[in-house]
């Protein structure tokens, strides 16, 4: 199912970046759906994803970045600065955040990036509205300690934390496959049928179906027995 | 403050965690010249990023504070610090003396 069918049928629109193949989605406020919107996580591509933009006639009033990883925010600095907006981020990924460039270095990519000036998310859950859309936010710690999950209608917004396939153990530092193990378990309970999973890379799906089919995700979560204490 | 001598073994020891992940034939031959970065590297760049964060992490508990070797100061300098323990324990050194510390 392609961009197109995304947007018609729950009014995201999604940009895929060349690089990386990362997603970038622009989420329509409710009451201003022609010209309002809340990014999520612009990565690498500026070019690509400003022509995206335009070409959608939306501007953004709000970033969201489901962590600090450079093909997840590579470009929010500058969309901070040109539509001066906020950039929220999980605290927890602040001393990541620091480290993007040299992540650029090391993994020989020629691009270096301005990083943005995040509004620093705290604690474990928490709310907030941009326009009319109201947002849930959830810590979701593994992928990097600061992953968060954005939550609005029945979408989820889940960057590297969970994927519609396969799952993203990438052994880059802040990485933590047990805290990973973990959230994806709370989380497990929660993929039922109408809800739709935005990943940050490949392909958005329902999350039901993402219960049945993403093989990976069982066999990672069935690796290691549920803690006693956590079963019903 | 920290001695060169200390910060080295610092690094060092950043390198021989490493090295107790890898299998009996791809141990690393550790020394101050060992090449980590650049061309002759004998790092892969996963393996790079662990052992200067590793080394961050032993500095910060070693001096009681944070001094980041992976920041944009850090990156942004000519010599690259990350080509060996040594040249990594060289921007370490004046990075504290710079500051004082």
């Amino acid at each position: 199912m392609d961009a197109l069918y995304w947007k018609e049928t729950t009014g995201v629109s999604w940009w895929r970046c060349p690089v990386f193949g990362s997603n970038t989605f622009l989420i329509p406020d409710p009451r201003d759906p022609g010209s309002k919107c809340v990014m999520v996580d612009p990565g690498l591509d500026r070019e690509g994803i400003e022509a995206f933009l335009t070409a959608s006639g939306l501007v953004p009033s709000l970033i969201l970045c489901t962590h600090a990883h450079f093909d997840h925010l590579g470009s929010a600095a500058y969309f901070q600065q040109r539509f001066g907006i906020e950039v929220m981020l999980h605290a927890d990924d602040a001393p990541l955040l620091q480290k993007a460039n040299f992540m650029l270095m090391v993994f020989k990519l020629p691009q270096r990036i301005q990083l943005p000036q995040p509004t620093l998310l705290q604690g474990e859950r928490g709310s907030f509205a941009s326009g009319a859309r109201r947002f849930a936010w959830r810590h979701s710690p593994g992928h990097t300690a600061g992953s968060c999950i954005f939550e609005t209608d029945s979408f989820w917004f889940t960057g590297d934390t969970l994927f519609t396939r396969g799952l993203a153990l990438s052994r880059l530092p802040g990485e933590n496959p047990e805290q990973l193990r973990a959230t994806l378990r709370q989380l497990s309970s929660e993929l039922v049928p109408g809800r739709t999973i935005f990943p940050g890379h490949a392909w958005p799906g329902d999350a039901g179906q993402v219960a049945i089919d993403n093989g990976p995700l069982r066999q990672f979560l069935e690796a290691v027995p549920e803690p006693a204490a956590a079963r019903p | 403050m920290l001695s060169d001598d200390r910060i080295l073994q610092l690094a060092l020891a950043a390198v021989e965690n490493l090295n107790q992940e890898l299998d009996a034939g791809q141990k690393l031959e550790v020394s101050p010249d060992m090449p980590l970065f650049g061309a002759n590297a004998v790092l892969d760049s996963l393996q790079l990023v662990s052992v200067i964060v590793d080394v961050e992490t032993s500095l910060a508990e070693a001096l009681g504070f944070p001094l980041s070797l992976t920041d944009d100061h850090a990156i942004s300098q000519s010599d690259s610090l990350y080509r060996t323990p040594a040249s990594l324990t060289a921007y370490i050194s004046s990075r504290l003396q710079s500051a004082g510390k």
